[in-house]
């Protein structure tokens, strides 16, 4: 089973992959994707603050809310959180893809990025790296 | 005799849909049935049935207590944050509460802010911890169907804030 970096670096390609290849068409996966790159890196950032690993979106969201230390990180996730639940269960939900790259992904899921660096240890590096896909595809498709 | 359990299984299918709440009115609350039918319930029964599906352990009078704090610190956030309303309600499921809003308004990463905030600051307020979870969501410009049909699938009972106007 992947670890949970790797899960994010897997999801972070696919969220590329949209931006990219497709950004203009899918703003809801890209919405969904984005919150989906964020899930195992706050999960993470909670288990190194001492709190059991969360078994649902439940668990994460009370550990983040009753954490201080955890405040930049749900500052940035939560927004995300609601933005996925509202894209598969709300039919009307609406906004582009150029929204949802401005407002979520580098609005929201950067700054988060940026948080979960101070939780990642000897792996700042990778987290860096997976910054940095991000960033290019929101620039080519925010340019194009 | 009756039968209890049929009693408290009827009670809770006439339950079903949106009660709502009249801020600052403590005797009834309005409840909205499935077939378009309204009914009105003393507040001691209602707060009865939200400890229920609450699965909330303490006492009736803790308990009611601590909803009245949540539901005021809500209302006043509503006033205080949300000028443009244009609906608010609570979603109730077992030991959780959804705070979802409606608002006249484009998407607004401020009023996201101030949502996340709400969510910390309800959960670190011992006095008004009536739930075990809270979760907000917003819609702009949300269409109050597709809201009803996001809110209401499967929860037992939604609660509508129809804030008094000053």
């Amino acid at each position: 089973m992947a670890g949970k970096l790797e899960l994010a670096e897997e999801h972070g390609r696919a969220l590329c992959f949209l931006i990219e290849a497709g950004g203009t068409e899918h703003p809801r996966w890209i919405q969904t994707v984005a919150c989906y790159v964020a899930i195992p890196l706050v999960d993470r950032a909670i288990e190194q603050c001492g709190v059991n690993c969360p078994g649902d979106h439940r668990d994460r969201n009370g550990a983040l809310q009753r954490t201080n230390k955890l405040k930049g990180i749900h500052d940035s996730y939560a927004p995300m959180y609601r933005a996925s639940k509202a894209a598969r269960y709300y039919p009307t939900s609406s906004g582009s893809s150029e929204d949802a790259i401005r407002q979520l992904v580098r609005g929201r899921l950067i700054p988060l990025l940026k948080s979960a660096k101070k939780h990642s240890g000897e792996e700042e590096k990778r987290i860096d790296a997976l910054m940095s896909s991000i960033i290019a595809a929101c620039k080519s498709a925010l340019e194009s | 005799m009756s039968d209890p359990t049929k009693e408290r299984s009827s009670a809770r299918d006439r339950l079903r849909g949106i009660v709502r709440l009249v801020e600052g009115d403590d005797s009834n609350v309005v409840v909205h049935l499935a077939d378009n039918d309204i009914a009105v319930l003393d507040m001691k029964r209602t707060i009865d049935v939200l400890k229920e599906h609450l699965a909330v352990k303490s006492s009736h009078d803790d308990f009611r207590h601590r909803l009245e704090l949540l539901l005021a610190k809500l209302a006043a956030w509503l006033r205080e944050k949300c000028p443009s309303l244009l609906g608010a309600y609570i979603e109730v499921r077992p030991a959780a509460a959804q705070f979802v809003v409606n608002v006249d308004s484009a998407y607004s990463e401020e009023f996201e802010d101030l949502l996340t905030e709400l969510e910390r600051d309800v959960m670190q307020d011992a006095d008004v911890a009536a739930v075990d979870f809270f979760e907000t969501m917003a819609f702009y410009h949300g269409d109050e169907e597709a809201i009803s049909d996001f809110i209401g699938k499967d929860a037992p009972m939604v609660l509508k804030f129809n804030p008094v106007q000053a």
